[in-house]
């Protein structure tokens, strides 16, 4: 199940704020390998370094020090356009706060990474609608995003991060304002991706959702504390 | 992201803030619409004065006029003959490079009668350069000839209102017997019809109602005038206005001996007259332009700041998900661009409107022109571009996690 080569590996990864006088260590001194086809579970307490471990995984940010590849390659030494690029193609994002845009209909927010697909994207619209589908909330299509409820926005941005089919999907607290029910739903489908050969990173601090994951990495204090 | 899905979006921020998108677009809108306004009255200044001068010849005429003699000159006059025939024949002689020189009569006022029916015309009498002098060209017939100089032929060439009034429509003109203070004139020619309209006004409704008789057929068998109405010069080109003037100045001098009993006119004057009206016109216009470039730059550039500082996060979540800096901004600069175009429609609209409005009030009527359109579109395309360079930058330039993390 495991390749040779990491899709992701992280060494001795810093993320440090000069805040004033004082530094802030957001992440200090991490190594993580994430292989193709895991399900890892990110855990830990608020402010513990969750999301900022995830923006590097996603190479949103850059660390302060050590050093990140994907896909073999040194990250420092992708442009920033290509690395536009490769989020588009291969990283389903889903953020903390699902930042849809208020002033596109629920499909079309969906729709918003197709615009950044470099090549002719076929049927996006069915996608879109199939990725709705999935979510649940296909009668939604046309809604605006504050004519939805919070978990239902959070199940659109879900929906935003499949569309364009990701080899790795990051999801910070995707769970976080659903129900139960509603949550057992959403992992089900994160697991059918993951039986579908997709990478799936979850942060989360709820052990429940932790569960489904294959392998948990607990982040205290911004260190890795246990990984199993 | 596609140009038009650009458009669409920026309509959609548009809607999204009525009131302040309102404002700036009416700044765009009021600045577009003065812009198309003023470019319109210097358009129809510029095209009336054209018309108007042309009319008059152009800067190829130059008109010999008698002119009273100074007062304390007065005692002199007798030895002058004043502007006759015989001024036309030596300016012929030694400004042989002149194309033609047309010594003319007016006979005033003079009604020209047909049936019973009755016209008032500007009647000339004049020799056969009277056409070439002051452009006019023959719709029908002749013109006048040498031979009916010499044979004080009873022979008329009328202006085309001057036939349509005395003559019914379809009736044949040529050939007609017209009345001239009860001597009877052939009608041999019709000149073409000569329009420049204004509004409903013929600038050159004038030259319509013109109608020649042979110089000598007038002297002879109408009136008896001893002097010329004037001498009408053609000269080939305008680059010899100033040396033919002086010229034809001292060989009058030299007949006239001495005494100032004419004057030499040319169209120059009216030229630099025009010329520095209309400098003062694009002037204004151009600080009027200036001015709301300036304005409507400025209000869309700061609508753009406040969208872009309300969106923060959407520039993060574009950029996170595969954005290019470039994508973004361009969405910002077609945004700008479509604020400026959205106030340009309106502001062209507007400008027309006004344009219109105007025709029915005042003698002095903008022009509505494709110049003056086309001047307001590329000025809104113009100021929708500059205003939203800086915003777009700026935009683009966001780094996606502060954006992201931005509350
Ligand atoms: N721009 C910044 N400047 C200073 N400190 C920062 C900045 N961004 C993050 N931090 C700090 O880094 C630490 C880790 O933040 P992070 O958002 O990764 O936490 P988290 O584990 O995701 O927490 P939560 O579960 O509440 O989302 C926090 O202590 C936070 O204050
Ligand atoms: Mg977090």
């Amino acid at each position: 199940m495991t390749d040779a080569l990491p899709l992701v590996c992280m060494r001795g990864v810093k993320k440090h704020y000069p805040v004033g006088s004082t530094v802030v260590k957001a992440l200090d001194d991490v190594s993580l390998d994430i292989r193709a086809g895991e399900f890892v579970a990110i855990v830990g307490p608020s402010g513990s370094g969750k999301s900022t471990l995830m923006h590097l995984l996603g190479f949103l940010d850059s660390p302060t020090g050590g050093e990140i590849h994907f896909d073999g390659e040194p990250v420092a030494q992708i442009g920033a356009n290509r690395r536009a690029m490769i989020r588009a193609e291969k990283i389903g994002f889903v953020f903390q706060s699902f930042n849809l845009l208020p002033r596109l209909s629920v499909l079309r927010n969906v729709l918003v990474p197709v615009s950044y697909i470099r090549r002719r994207v076929e049927r996006a619209e069915e996608r879109a609608l199939a990725a709705l589908d999935r979510v649940g909330l296909r009668d939604r299509a046309h809604h605006l995003p504050n004519q939805l409820s919070g978990g239902q926005r959070q199940r659109v941005a879900i929906a935003r991060s499949l569309i364009n089919e990701p080899r790795l999907v990051l999801a910070d607290e995707p769970t976080g304002n659903l129900d139960s029910r509603t949550a057992e739903s959403i992992l089900t489908l994160f697991e059918e991706l993951n039986a579908q050969g997709r990478t799936i990173v979850l942060v989360t601090h709820d052990p429940n959702v932790a569960a489904h994951a294959r392998r948990r990495v607990r982040v205290h204090d911004g260190k890795i504390v246990s990984d199993s | 992201m596609n140009f038009l899905s650009g458009i669409r979006n920026g309509l959609q921020e548009i809607w999204g803030h009525k009131l302040r998108s309102f404002l700036t677009l009416f700044c765009v809108m009021l600045g577009v619409a003065s812009l198309v306004l003023v470019n319109g009255f210097i358009d129809g200044l510029f095209r009336g004065w054209l018309a108007s001068m042309n009319a008059r010849g152009g800067l190829e005429r130059i008109q010999v006029l008698p002119k009273a003699v100074k007062k304390e000159l007065r005692h002199l006059s007798s030895i002058s003959s004043g502007v006759t025939e015989l001024d036309a024949e030596r300016i012929a002689e030694f400004c042989p490079e002149i194309q033609s020189v047309s010594p003319e009569i007016k006979l005033d006022p003079a009604t020209l009668r047909y049936r019973g029916k009755t016209e008032r015309a500007n009647l000339y009498g004049a020799l056969p350069e009277v056409f070439v002098a002051n452009r006019f060209d023959l719709e029908s017939g002749r013109g006048l000839a040498d031979l009916d100089q010499a044979q004080n032929a009873q022979v008329i060439v009328i202006g085309e209102e001057i036939a349509s009034k005395l003559f019914d429509p379809g009736e044949p003109v040529l050939g007609k017997t017209v009345e001239l203070r009860g001597v009877p004139f052939l009608v041999v020619g019709v000149l073409e019809k000569y329009e420049e309209l204004i509004g409903d006004y013929n600038l050159l409704g004038e030259k319509n109602r013109s109608a020649f008789v042979p110089l000598s057929t007038l002297q002879t068998k109408v009136q008896r005038p001893p002097q010329l109405t004037r001498i009408t010069l053609r000269i080939p080109s305008p680059d010899q206005l100033a040396e033919i003037t002086e010229r034809v100045t001292n060989i009058l001098f030299q007949l006239h001996r001495g005494v100032e009993d004419f004057e030499v006119r040319t169209n120059e004057e009216s030229l630099a007259a025009f010329q520095s009206t209309k400098r003062g016109f694009v002037l204004a216009g151009g600080a009027v332009g200036a001015i709301s470039l300036l304005v409507s730059g400025i209000g869309i550039m700061n609508l753009m700041l406040a969208s872009i500082h309300e969106r923060v996060r959407e520039i993060g979540l574009r950029k996170a998900i595969g954005a290019w800096g470039r994508d973004i901004f361009v969405q910002f600069l077609v945004e700008a661009l479509t604020l400026g175009l959205l106030g340009g429609v309106f502001g062209v609209a507007l400008g027309i409107g006004g344009i219109e409005l105007l025709q029915g009030i005042g003698e002095f009527r903008p022009q509505l022109s494709v110049s003056s359109v086309g001047v307001g579109f590329a000025f809104s395309v113009l100021v929708g571009l500059a205003a939203g360079v800086y915003p777009a930058f700026k935009a683009s330039r966001l780094d996606p996690i502060d954006a992201l993390r931005y509350d």
